[in-house]
């Protein structure tokens, strides 16, 4: 759908889709007692739905200044519907990393958005209480459960803007991405060497992990009686290490899934056209000096500020992996730069 | 004209017929066709893939939670398994080497024995598969075995550890029985001389260590007792040797990863207290440790403690020279079973029927044979030391087992020590030793025992084992068939 208002100063474009996708051929990784570690199989069903909203705005415009303002907007729901034959229990995975202490994997699961995390975490008591080990370590479940994350984001969104007087245009990008996760590797190295920084907790002090229990025995029924953590965290045995890299200071492999929204100031630049009037002059059709920034600044959900998350590095196979995280990835820069254009 | 017309007509022709193999993408050109395999190609790489998973893959993990190794001083690589963790991740590489290389090679060779009525050929690859899924056995407990190897079925669901012995017994004693006068068997880097006698040898020592260790859960008495009357038993280790050279790729596996020039830089491995401390006390020094092990910097055997690299210890020990490296050579064998782990299950055999005269005739037979394999002489001086005792069998046997492992695979050791309880557990932990800085005092290890780690895994904890590794996350992730983890302390099956 696409509107026109005011002499085409003010423009909508709507578009709503629909759409299933069939056999993607996708590299499988299947179990190595089937005697093959990857199969290339067609990969079931998945269901996109969503919308795109444009709307371009000119809200002034004189002889000599023009100033044009765009917003947009898109919302997609993706839904997997059908796996590859052969799979029983209806999940699939499509990428993972582990180390010896975690491993964090995505799925596509049916019923659910591609690439739903699962992780090994920490065990609770009833009432919400960590349970930790008689080292004072919290207990990571050696099965991997499902963390409710999703690698797929749920909104985008940009507003871009120009302002042009007297031959002089000043322009704009920022874009934004709103909700889904990612593996950050960076985030599990920081916390392995120790230069993240929470793994400053407590000035590292030795601390006793906050609202811990430790099993004790076992009642008459053989449930499990806990009594309050009272083992310490060190830093200087290598336990404090343990606790924030092989504990996921006591989260499990779901502290390595930090949240991929981010907001972006993409670009600036400063353009001047030069006047037609010198151009007769020098023979030219015309020449314009830009002077922009690009990356300008990233705006990242509070509890990342470990990577850009557009860095996918990850070095997966095909489109899907890549969107499982990044893998030691560098940081992202910032560009400044100079253009002339001469048309002849 | 019509001249042109046949010849576009023939380019079409030819064109259109020579695309249709040229064009076929289900076949890699880079590898052999399937046709053109032969048998002599896949099993010594099986074999090869098996070696390297046994002798240095399992055996590392094998051999810190064995207390046979400890992590040097300030190096960090296996820490985790001095301390008994070996996670999800720790246990993916063995099952995949197993399963997609040297496993997924010898159904090959199967099938194409089967075709070809080859029958010593398919005792070949039986006696190595079963010896490959008895080591997957021993590592997880469980996985898939009936519903393995079928590219339809993703899912294959995890056989129980005793069903998948049972079932390794039968395709045993199928191959045995199948087996023609007159075939032959094809080359292979254990026997190079194509012997089919010693490959019938390998299949009953291979027979006789899956029903030994069925033996502490049920009554297999029978059928070892046949094995015995068959007399077919192998007289020497039955190893890879002489094949190794100095180089890249051509040398022992374990040497290759830990000693090489070409390998890692870090030494990691050092002798574990709980080894030189049970082999060299005030009254005997075991002649196999200097076999075994290299002296320290002070020409010493010195052992370190299990679950720390010692990187804030402050006195004599903050040094790399303070501790014994392993000896370890390009041409040290891989032993796949020794003819000392044979007498010690004949031992065992006879000491379950209270047969103490063959069962003290078989220990000693053991730890003579272990002697041998060593090159040291005092082997009778030994026995002596530690005699036979029909009261104490299981301590007995165990112990000089775990001692004589130590110089063989460590992966056996843990499994035996797992199995017979034995070395026991002392009083002594390793924090009564060291306090996490200062000074060590190694004085106060009791000879003969494990000890706690000094960190130790919080879902082992203290004076216990390790049961088993954590089920591999390259299949439980992959396959939705794949059980809940039972716990590092569950056994294996004949452990229970």
């Amino acid at each position: 759908m696409n509107l026109q208002f005011f002499g085409g100063r003010l423009g909508l474009d709507a578009t709503y889709y629909h759409r299933i996708t069939k056999d993607q051929i996708f590299t499988l990784p299947v179990d190595p007692s089937t005697g093959y570690n990857t199969m290339v199989t067609n990969f079931g069903k998945v269901r996109n739905t969503g919308f795109e909203l444009v709307l371009n705005t000119t809200p002034v415009k004189t002889k000599n200044f023009q100033w044009n303002l765009d917003f947009n907007v898109a919302r997609n729901w993706n839904t997997v519907l059908e796996l590859p034959d052969g799979l029983d229990g209806g999940k699939s995975i499509i990428e993972g990393f582990s180390t010896s202490a975690d491993a964090v994997y995505a799925y596509a699961e049916v019923g659910k958005p591609m690439g739903e995390f699962y992780t090994n975490l920490p065990q609770y008591t009833e009432d919400g209480k960590i349970i930790v080990g008689a080292d004072g370590q919290p207990i990571i479940g050696a099965d991997i459960e499902d963390t409710g994350k999703n690698m797929q984001c749920k909104w985008t969104g940009g507003i871009s803007t120009s302002l042009s007087a007297y031959g002089v245009t000043l322009s704009a990008t920022l874009d934004a991405r709103l909700g889904g996760y990612m593996f950050s590797r960076t985030k599990n190295l920081m916390e392995f060497t120790g230069n993240g920084v929470v793994t400053t907790y407590n000035g590292r002090n030795p601390f006793v992990v906050p609202n811990s229990v430790v099993e004790v025995g076992a009642d008459a029924e053989g449930n499990p009686i806990y009594e309050e953590n009272t083992t310490p965290i060190f830093l200087v045995d290598g336990s404090y290490q343990n606790y924030f890299d092989g504990t996921g200071a006591g989260q499990g492999g779901e502290f390595f899934l930090i949240n991929r929204s981010f907001a972006k100031l993409r670009n600036i630049s400063l353009t001047w056209d030069l006047p037609k009037k010198w151009m007769q002059a020098m023979r030219f059709e015309g020449i314009a000096i830009t002077a922009y920034v690009n990356n300008v600044a990233t705006f990242t959900a509070k509890d990342n500020y470990y990577i850009d998350p557009e860095n996918t590095s990850y070095a997966g196979d095909g489109d899907l992996a890549a969107q499982f995280g990044e893998l030691y990835s560098n940081p992202t820069s910032r560009q400044y730069g100079l253009n002339v254009n001469i048309k002849f | 004209m019509k001249k042109y017309i046949s010849i576009l007509f023939s380019v079409l022709v030819l064109g259109l017929t020579g695309c249709k193999d040229y064009l076929d993408i289900n076949y890699d050109p880079n590898s052999p066709a399937e046709e053109n395999l032969t048998s002599e190609m896949i099993l010594p790489a099986a074999e090869m893939n098996i070696a390297a998973t046994y002798a240095y893959t399992l055996h590392i993990l094998g051999a810190y939670n064995a207390q046979y190794y400890a992590q040097q001083f300030g190096t960090p690589n296996y820490v985790k398994y001095s301390q008994f963790e070996v996670s999800a991740e720790n246990g993916s590489g063995a099952y995949r080497q197993l399963f997609q290389r040297a496993l997924s090679n010898l159904n090959t060779v199967i099938k194409k024995a089967d075709a070809d009525n080859e029958t010593a050929v398919k005792l070949q690859a039986t006696v190595l598969r079963a010896f490959a899924f008895q080591l997957l056995v021993d590592a997880f407990g469980e996985l898939p075995y009936s519903e393995a190897f079928d590219p339809e079925n993703l899912a294959p669901k995890y056989d129980n550890g005793q069903d998948i012995y049972e079932g390794l017994i039968k395709e045993l004693d199928a191959a045995i029985a199948g087996l023609k006068a007159g075939d032959m068997v094809v080359t292979s880097f254990i026997f190079p001389d194509k012997s089919v006698d010693e490959w019938v040898s390998f299949a009953y020592a291979e027979k006789l260590k899956l029903l030994s260790r069925l033996s502490s859960v049920k009554d297999v008495s029978a059928e070892i007792q046949a094995i015995i009357n068959e007399d077919k038993l192998p007289a020497n280790d039955i190893e890879i040797a002489g094949c190794w050279s100095d180089a890249n790729g051509q040398a022992n596996p374990f040497y290759s990863e830990e000693r090489a020039t070409w390998g890692r830089v870090t030494h990691n491995v050092i002798a574990n207290l709980a080894l030189v401390g049970t082999l060299q006390t005030d009254a005997y020094t075991d002649p196999r440790l200097a076999a075994w092990i290299l002296p320290n910097g002070d020409g010493k055997f010195q052992g370190s403690i299990s679950g720390t690299n010692l990187s804030t210890v402050e006195d004599k020990y903050a040094s790399t020279a303070a501790w014994c490296e392993l000896k370890l050579n390009y041409n040290t064998p891989v032993i796949f079973i020794s003819r000392a782990e044979i007498d010690f299950f004949l031992a065992e055999f006879y000491a379950r029927k209270s047969d103490a005269t063959n069962a003290a005739y078989a220990y000693a037979d053991a730890i003579a044979a272990s002697f041998a394999s060593a090159g040291v002489s005092g082997a009778a001086a030994h026995v002596a030391q530690f005699p036979y005792d029909q009261s104490k069998w299981q301590e007995v046997i165990g112990l000089e087992k775990w001692k004589a492992l130590a110089g063989i695979n460590g992966f056996e050791g843990y499994t035996e020590a797992r199995r017979l309880d034995q070395p026991a557990f002392g009083t002594v932990k390793a924090s009564d030793m060291y306090a996490g800085s200062g000074a060590l005092d190694l004085t106060k290890y009791e000879p003969g025992k494990l000890y706690t780690p000094f960190q130790v895994f919080n879902q082992v904890g203290d004076n216990k084992l390790l049961e088993r590794f954590a089920y591999p996350e390259i299949s439980t992730s992959r396959n939705s068939n794949a059980p809940a983890f039972p716990g590092y302390l569950e056994p294996i099956f004949w452990g229970k």
